[in-house]
């Protein structure tokens, strides 16, 4: 058996969670602190890739990167890159995909977050750079975790955008959700199952940590 | 004047309109909640940004609207003891403690630290997170931290209204002692007219925003001038008078009486609850407003009786009179007269 969609998958879903965490995280911390009326239409542009169809996400990157796009034929041109059809295109619809479930928990961590000790941070005359990472962030350490095991399962399981910016290339593009779909279509039901199998007991082990997490974050309070 | 701050700033309830000027003492900001005094607070911290006015410290401007001065709370050197203490969970007592050392040198951070936690006897305690510390200890390691960084005023936000009575006043003692030995000034915040008047030298007294000028806390208790210091102050019985020509009348009690003072201006009247006195025992040489009177409805307190009492045969507004229990008992043998003594009758605005 060809363990490289495990691999693979791994792979793209731990670099695109790389990204949400810290792209999350700083737009949560950024948009909590904006004026009310801007925090409302910052919120449902950043919270929009959550309700669209994995699909349609999936056409708005080929539109913006295939090589019929100016910025695909600027890529393509000046550094000799395509990025469609390559595994690096499913980080990009993994990261776009996930990033408002970081988002949209380390926001609700901030938001619950007891703001008279920042204001007390201040008044201390600490940074803001100090009172960042050493007061919100540990104090929302659950939430962020959270977010982070969410976004990393989301990221795994993920599908539709998958398939539509890097399709199913054995041994270069393929996951463990395209795999499954194609065995599916080409009658391997059995190589089929072992990867329903395989991604069953990783979304178990996840949702297990994910509710460690919870557990813990229950009783520091 | 070590602290003057005349701000205002356009809230969606009310207006905060604020004009402090403290003196060397203690004074203290009496209001009811939603006042707007914790907002005065903030706005001094730095924490909140007014509309309009100037903050001065120690003759450095910390705010000034018309010359577009605003300094960030860092730079303000302003103490703040927040209501729940707001210690950092994350953080060790020490550590805590040390946070408020950032003001400092570097190199007397840590036997700054020392010092003051022997000072606020937190020896032994300063591996411990908040959660694991008592209210006392808490309350010592919070203080611990404002001042370790030696600000120059020390502003502390209803310290005490989430405990309960007896934890708070045993707080409340050890608080006096720290401020004693701090000898700095100190703005307090409170809606508690009894911790106030124990804790504090003046009082500052705030409604829907609005600061009245600060009085000598004996001063304003004995005469509140405005109806909503009396209110605060804790007088019970209050009520709408017209006066005119050394004449005041109060349709609501059916009560009227003359008075030398100017009345002009005086359009309520007060009177304590334990200032009422049965008229035989008011001696001959007491003025005061004299009626028979019927009980509408009797509480019995703790240490006391509360009867609701109003003129006899009226629909009068009930008046609030408490007595000790005993006197209560008395009662029972003496016809049914009230006096209001002239001395103890509040004239407000």
């Amino acid at each position: 058996m060809d363990w490289f969609p495990l691999w693979n998958s791994l792979r793209i879903s731990a670099i695109g969670t790389i990204i949400t965490f810290a792209a999350g995280i700083a737009a949560a911390y950024y948009v909590m602190r904006l004026p009310r009326a801007l925090k409302g239409i910052c919120d449902t542009i950043l919270t929009v890739p959550m309700v669209l169809p994995p699909t349609v996400v999936g056409y708005f990157i080929l539109v913006t990167v295939s090589p019929k796009s100016a910025l695909g034929t600027w890529l393509h041109d000046w550094f000799g890159v395509t990025v469609t059809m390559r595994w690096q295109a499913s980080v990009i619809a993994v990261v776009i995909v996930t990033f408002p479930l970081m988002y949209r928990t380390v926001r609700g961590a901030f938001e619950s977050f007891d703001k008279n000790l920042t204001d007390a941070g201040q008044t201390l005359g600490l940074s803001n750079t100090y009172i960042f990472t050493r007061i919100l962030i540990p104090n929302c350490k659950s939430g962020i975790l959270a977010g982070t095991v969410l976004a990393f399962a989301r990221g795994l399981g993920e599908y539709g955008a998958t398939s539509m910016v890097s399709g199913y290339i054995a041994g270069r593009t393929a996951t463990i959700s395209t795999s499954v779909a194609y065995f599916w279509q080409i009658n391997q039901d059995k190589m089929a199952f072992y990867w329903v199998m395989i991604n069953l007991a990783i979304s178990l082990i996840v949702l297990f940590a994910l509710n460690a997490f919870e557990k813990n974050r229950r009783r520091a309070r | 004047m070590p602290l003057y701050c005349k701000i205002k700033k356009y809230l969606s309830s009310f207006t905060l309109d604020v004009e402090i000027d403290t003196s060397d003492e203690r004074m203290a900001l009496l209001g009811a909640s939603g006042s707007g005094k914790s907002m005065t607070l903030r706005c001094v911290a730095g924490i909140e940004k007014p509309d309009e006015g100037q903050i001065l410290l120690n003759n450095v401007t910390l705010f000034d609207s018309e010359k577009g001065i605003n300094l960030p709370p860092q730079k303000r050197n302003v103490g703040f003891l927040f209501q729940d203490y707001a210690l950092f969970p994350n953080m060790t007592a020490l550590e805590n403690i040390l946070t408020g050392t950032r003001k400092l040198h570097k190199a007397e951070r840590d036997s700054a630290a020392r010092r003051i936690t022997q000072a606020f006897h937190l020896e032994g305690l300063e591996a411990r997170y908040p959660s694991q510390l008592s209210g006392g200890e808490r309350q010592r390691c919070a203080l611990a931290r404002t001042m370790v960084g030696q600000p120059e005023i020390l502003m502390i936000d209803e310290p005490f209204s989430a405990l309960d009575s007896y934890l708070r006043w045993q707080l409340e003692q050890e608080l006096d002692t720290i401020l004693d030995k701090f000898g700095k000034p100190i703005l307090y915040v409170s809606h508690n007219r009894d911790e106030v008047y124990r804790l504090c030298d003046r009082i500052t007294v705030m409604n829907r925003g609005t600061s009245e000028s600060s009085r000598e806390k004996w001063d304003l208790f004995r005469n509140p001038v405005t109806y909503h210091a009396a209110l605060l102050t804790g007088c019970k019985n209050i009520t709408s008078v017209t006066a005119s020509n050394n004449h005041i009348s109060a349709p609501e009690w059916g009560l009227e009486f003359d008075t030398e003072e100017t009345t002009e201006a005086v359009k309520f009247m007060g009177i304590r609850a334990n200032y009422i006195i049965p008229a035989h025992k008011a001696g001959k040489n007491d003025e005061g407003v004299i009626f028979d009177y019927e009980i509408v409805r009797e509480i019995e307190d703790t240490f006391s009786c509360i009867l609701m009492v109003r003129r006899r045969n009226t629909d009068c507004t009930p008046i609030r009179w408490e007595l000790r229990k005993d006197e209560r008992h008395a009662m029972r043998e003496y016809p049914q007269r009230l006096c209001i003594p002239r001395k103890h009758i509040l004239l407000l605005k």
